[in-house]
């Protein structure tokens, strides 16, 4: 599951640009992830520019 | 806004393209209503606020809060360290993008067009044969807003393009991913933004720092997706500044966003729908600069909207777009294709071209599609790749 960290997420909704399933929408502040289109290829994890996208559990214990 | 109201054109999306579209088209009699997902119009800011004169006056006359800085030329970075200075006189601005945004959609209001701001449109309202207005959620309730025409400015919403049953599919190497700090306490050199190239620095991309006055600068950098290897667009842009400024500076905003440097799709009328802005990929895709392209899209789409409404076919949006930017998207889309490829070593011996041809002189004018003639002209191998890859440049 990706899951969205909101401490460093700008809602510049840049993630919905890089979806190649389409499966981000945003109807307020921050973007959500449709899980029955997501296919966890991790394109939004690693193309968000401050990393607010990420695999549940990676990264978690860093800093 | 009463339940059975059919409005002319419904706009998707209050920034500078949607709020253009909506100005042109109320002004030229159009009964216009613009919904904006965002509480606050221009908030939060995903653009390093640049734009040129001819490119935001052709659309409107900007009002001085709308300036943060003039633009009197420019400095260019090779990766050598070699710094290019071209000067060029009211070349341009550095915006107060929250606040013309805010202005342009206040405009538009003046000129009759309805606001539903905290609207996000969801899905088309689509009888078979033509979309007749928009389905959104307003404040956490559902509505539906009928029109005979749907402007979708609505950047990087791709679900709604999806819906229209268009593939907004962009292929990773032509989205650039950024990373920009307002910063105070880096030196600028006011009226001279600086661009920084190199495969190091800003792999498919370059960095930028955007004078925006009082002391303050939009720091910035743009990195193609595929090139990030493993880093995030904010790690390049850490680096930078640690590697180009040893003062002490403060971050008092951070911004980010994701361009589309595909070029712009083949058609941006659908049916009765338009595509304004970085929705119809219109944005340059050379310097990723998208405000001036979404104000003249925009200002094309309300137009056409307003002449389509006498009888006329909506087709004149894409029309007139293709002919007043086509063949310059185009060039400036293979340009960056050639850059890309470009080693540091060759991107150094491209500055020094253009430092020859350019450095240290004042221009009144320059014309990008001759400027990128000329200086790969002057380049062997960019002469190569460019004359297979560009046969409009040197039609």
């Amino acid at each position: 599951m990706i899951i969205l960290d909101k401490e460093l997420c700008t809602g510049c909704s840049g993630c919905m640009m890089l979806c190649p399933q389409f499966a981000i929408y945003q109807i307020d502040e921050y973007p959500m992830i449709d899980k029955s289109t997501c296919t966890l290829c991790g394109v939004c994890v690693s193309g968000c520019p401050v990393g607010a996208l990420k695999f549940l559990g990676d990264g978690m214990n860093k800093e | 806004m009463s339940a059975n109201k059919i409005y002319d054109l419904v706009v998707i999306g209050g920034g500078p393209g949607g709020g253009s579209c909506a100005y042109y088209a109320a002004k030229n009699g159009a009964k216009v209503c613009l919904v904006e997902r965002r509480k606050i119009l221009g908030v939060p800011l995903s653009c390093a606020e640049g734009i040129s004169k001819s490119g935001l006056e052709s659309c409107f006359q900007p009002r001085p809060n709308w300036i943060a800085t003039n633009v009197s030329g420019a400095h260019l970075h090779a990766p050598s360290g070699i710094k290019i200075t071209i000067h060029h006189p009211d070349a341009g601005y550095i915006l107060e993008r929250k606040i013309m945004e805010r202005d342009i959609v206040g405009l538009s209001a003046l000129a009759g067009a309805e606001i539903m701001t905290q609207t996000t449109a969801i899905d088309f309202i689509y009888n078979g044969k033509t979309f007749e207005g928009i389905i959104a959620v307003h404040r956490n309730k559902r509505i539906e807003l009928c029109a005979k025409y749907v402007a979708l400015a609505c950047g990087t919403d791709n679900r709604l393009l999806n819906k229209l049953g268009l593939n907004p599919y962009i292929p990773p190497d032509d989205m650039i991913v950024s990373a920009e700090y307002v910063v105070g306490g880096i030196p600028v050199d006011e009226g001279y933004p600086e661009f920084f190239l190199g495969n190091e620095i800003a792999p498919g991309g370059y960095a930028w720092v955007f004078p925006k006055g009082n002391g303050l600068a939009n720091v910035g950098i743009g990195v193609g997706f595929e090139r990030l290897n493993g880093k995030l667009a904010v790690d390049f842009l850490n680096k930078f500044i640690h590697e180009h400024y040893r003062t002490r500076y403060e971050i008092i905003e951070r911004i980010t966003g994701v361009v589309p440097v595909c070029g712009p799709l083949k058609h941006l009328v659908h049916k009765n729908v338009m595509l304004i802005g970085d929705a119809g990929r219109v944005c340059d895709p050379f310097s990723g600069g998208g405000i001036a392209n979404a104000l003249l899209s925009g200002k094309l789409a309300g137009e056409a909207v307003a002449k389509a409404l006498s009888g006329e076919d909506l087709k004149i949006y894409e029309n007139n777009f293709f002919a007043l930017k086509g063949r310059e998207l185009e060039v400036h889309r293979i340009a960056r294709k050639i850059l890309i490829t470009l080693s540091d070593k060759e991107l150094n011996e491209l500055g020094a071209i253009v430092d020859e041809l350019y450095g240290g002189k004042t221009f009144s004018a320059i014309d990008s599609i001759e400027f990128l003639k000329e200086i790969f002209l002057k380049h062997p191998r960019i002469l190569l790749l460019a004359r297979k890859l560009i046969p409009a440049l040197f039609k």
